[in-house]
């Protein structure tokens, strides 16, 4: 019994059952492809596209002529080229990381020839989503930003993990909730070595505190503590208080760690 | 005036499966939902209503669980799976006679199945009637939606599936509750911009959206996800609160994960011997959830404790009062700090309530009954807030989903990106078959089932299916199956295929008064 048709289910039942049953029958056929020059991309997220591309006959014929060449796609805006991935035509599909939330952008799947760049094919123009805050506001409405980052505070309060990882694709690629670690066995010989990162503070009671634009809970004085496993590298830790009269502080912290074997 | 208001959703629906033979495991699901869900939430809503509280929920039911409940096979075949049910009930309660707490338990099962028969038989087997009273009588708002839950952002490539999309779900919707829908349910919250225009076309006044498709609007909204903005398109976006989702969804912090709430996955249908339960397990046979469960969560643990069903009961009405107060607590905050009554948006999967959290229609029975009494809170949909605040700020809402991260990656992933291909495919194909005029009836009759399968192809459960890899075969399989019978109808049109025309609108009987150039 599973109708978990949602994605919030399998974070409350995630361990659902693995039914013995396998659907009796056989699959329809599908085509491999359409015959047709077709590049085609999607988007994924802010930061990732999926594309997939088809060849007609013809196309596929100069594919293969050219099929220990190099082939890219490459990512273009309206200004410039973002990057050029090498790609395997055979594989009809790829997914990439723009690097670019916000920005429209195109594909271009491209051979590299003795005579330079042959393109193959053109993509569809798509815009990713910016997956942040816009910075315009609207002339008609008196926009009070100290009011807004309050209330946005309070959606994120809530946060499921998508805003958690958000936040960690963005800034915290290194931090992570302390989690016990299991010590080898006590019967070799080891030594092991690890820290945690303890940062605490201090703060206009009523005000909110974001850090790296997660919400921090105070204590009734206003001071805080977080608490996080430090893995190698360095960090960069912004902390943003929103008082209530409309003030605001803004605080950067920077540590570094680095495990010699 | 109340200091803010709270609009609670619910959104229930349910893939569109009808097998030719009777006792398939995958069309089970509408059994359970009707069983666990469907027919407790009118329950509740009927309790509600003799006690006179002035209750008001949004609730959208999908045109593919419409058109299966308005089913006569697959009620016939409920009918006699109830009986399979009750007979299992009164073996349990035989079984647990003098086992306490086991047997009262079993007798609360056996009690809510006579309960489903008897509601079933009352309303003559019409459970969309019911849902059409409480309309009537203003205790609910009926939201349309998409006409297969087809995942709508990844149609940008081919709107005239998403519009088709749109207008078979709203003309589903006349078609079941003889009025015009004021608001409409994407699919996984799913939005992108361009959607909003075929909305309005459809003269729907409003949708709701997650979170971020309000914070990452663009221009940025003044009062955040507190107030509906107002799209391009002119149809109004309401997005998600998060503080009463979490509440509700999060397994870590959320109210179904108590302790002393049932647990789902221990169920006697793998705990007692086959010989036993083999009635129930016909005509497949294998082993699977039967509904009858006597533990608590107890732990994270699979150490699992007695169910105690009047504990869990008070500790149901006890979350729900918790829940109004935290609601009433946000909404006085934030009345401090903005100048127009706050609206707290709160969508869910009505099958959350009953199947998956089994004393969930406890809970929300309390909820609204608090709710409505609240001196803070005022009980509304989106369209009483839009007919209260008609004026809102005008923004783009970013491209969103409530799925996981936020966006479009849980239906575009390794598993189930294979399909776009052949959908795009199918969808620009049908583009083309469509704008040709003066077709004779005996092609438009075949492309009308051609419509019906892509938008069966096109359903986003099937994507989601294949992701979380439980039942992903039949998902993949299903997949195939209408985009074949698709490719067959509309290819060589005007070679005869009156056979397979039939046999298929046999098959698949959904939308019997579609028609294909909606797709134009």
């Amino acid at each position: 019994m599973t109708f978990s048709l949602t994605t919030h289910k399998p974070d409350l039942f995630k361990n659902d059952l693995n039914h013995p049953l396998k659907y009796k029958g056989h699959e329809a056929a599908l085509p491999s492809g359409y015959a047709t020059n077709r590049l085609i991309a999607m988007v994924r997220d802010p930061y990732w596209l999926f594309c997939y591309w088809d060849f007609d006959n013809n196309s596929w014929e100069t594919v293969n002529q050219y099929i220990k060449q190099p082939f890219f796609l490459r990512l273009l805006t309206e200004e410039n080229e973002l990057a050029k991935i090498p790609i395997n035509p055979q594989a009809r599909s790829w997914y990439i990381n723009t690097y670019a939330p916000g920005k429209t952008i195109s594909l271009e799947l491209v051979v590299c020839t003795a005579s330079g760049f042959l393109v193959l094919l053109k993509s569809n123009l798509i815009t990713m989503p910016t997956g942040s805050v816009s910075s315009f506001t609207d002339e008609l409405w008196l926009s009070i930003n100290e009011l807004y980052s309050e209330k946005y505070c309070l959606s994120l309060g809530g946060s499921p993990h998508y805003w958690q990882k958000e936040a960690k694709r963005e800034e915290a690629h290194y931090l992570a909730s302390p989690i016990p670690q299991l010590l080898p066995s006590a019967k070799d010989h080891y030594l092991w070595l690890d820290t945690e990162l303890i940062i605490y503070g201090k703060t206009t009671p009523d005000a909110v505190l974001l850090q790296n634009d997660q919400v921090v809970a105070l204590d009734p004085e206003g001071q805080f503590q977080l608490h996080f496993k430090l893995n190698d590298g360095k960090q960069s830790l912004n902390f943003e208080s929103y008082a209530k009269n409309g003030l605001s502080k803004t605080k950067a912290l920077t540590v570094e760690r680095s495990l010699q074997p | 005036m109340k200091k803010g208001y709270l609009a609670i959703i619910l959104h229930a629906h349910l893939p569109y499966i009808r097998h030719l033979s009777d006792g398939d495991l995958e069309e089970e699901w509408l059994y359970e939902a009707i069983i666990e869900t469907y027919i407790p939430l009118l329950n509740l809503l009927e309790n509600l209503e003799a006690e006179r509280v002035p209750v008001r929920i949004g609730i959208s039911l999908t045109p593919p669980l419409l058109n299966m409940l308005e089913d006569k096979t697959l009620l016939k075949r409920f009918k006699k799976r109830l009986e399979v049910y009750l007979e299992l009930a009164d073996k349990e309660v035989k079984r647990t006679e003098r086992t306490y707490p086991f047997n009262e338990t079993a007798q609360l099962y056996k009690n809510n199945l006579l309960n489903v028969k008897a509601k079933f038989e009352f309303f003559q087997g019409d459970l969309i009637a019911p849902f059409k009273h409480f309309q009537s009588v203003g205790m609910v708002e009926l939201l349309a939606s998409a006409a297969t839950h087809g995942y709508l952002p990844l149609m940008d490539l081919t709107p005239n599936c998403q519009k088709a999309q749109i207008v078979q779900g709203v003309s589903e919707y006349k078609r079941f509750f003889g009025v015009d829908p004021k608001g409409f349910w994407l699919p996984e919250c799913g939005f992108s911009p361009g959607i909003d225009t075929f909305l309005a076309a459809n003269g729907l006044r409003y949708f709701i959206t997650d979170t971020h498709a309000l914070l990452h609007a663009n221009i940025k909204p003044r009062y955040a996800n507190y107030a509906p903005i107002y799209t391009p398109g002119k149809v109004a976006a309401f997005g998600r609160d998060q503080e009463s989702s979490k509440q509700v969804w999060s397994a870590t912090e959320g109210y179904p994960g108590d302790y002393d709430y049932r647990d789902f996955y221990r169920d006697i249908g793998f705990d007692l011997d086959y010989e036993y339960l083999h009635f129930i397990l016909e005509p497949v046979g294998s082993r699977k959830m039967t509904g009858f469960k006597y533990y608590k969560i107890t732990s994270s643990s699979d150490y699992k404790e007695p169910y105690y069903p009047a504990t869990a009961r008070a500790k149901a009405k006890l979350h729900a009062a918790n829940f109004v107060f935290n609601r009433e607590a946000q909404v006085n905050y934030l009345a401090t700090i903005t100048d127009r009554p706050p609206i707290l948006v709160a969508p869910y999967d009505a099958e959350l309530f009953g199947h998956w959290w089994f004393e969930g229609p406890i809970f929300l029975e309390e909820v609204l009954r608090l709710a409505a009494n609240s001196s803070v809170l005022e009980l509304v949909t989106p369209k009483d807030y839009l007919e209260y605040h008609p004026t809102n700020q005008i923004a783009i809402p970013s491209a969103s989903s409530w799925g996981y991260n936020g966006y479009n990656e849980v239906w575009l992933e390794g598993s189930n990106d294979w399909i776009y291909p052949h959908l795009h495919a199918a969808g620009w194909h049908l583009a083309n078959l469509a704008a040709q005029k003066d077709l004779p009836q005996s092609k438009q009759r075949r492309l009308n089932q051609a419509a019906r399968e892509l938008l069966l192809a096109e359903s986003s459960d099937w994507a989601f299916i294949m992701k979380t890899g439980t039942f992903a075969d039949y998902a993949r399989k299903r997949t195939k199956e209408h985009l074949a019978n698709f490719w067959q109808l509309t290819t060589n049109l005007d070679q005869p295929l009156n056979d397979l025309v039939e046999k298929l609108e046999k098959l698949n009987p959904i939308f019997p008064e579609i028609d294909y150039r909606i797709f134009a």
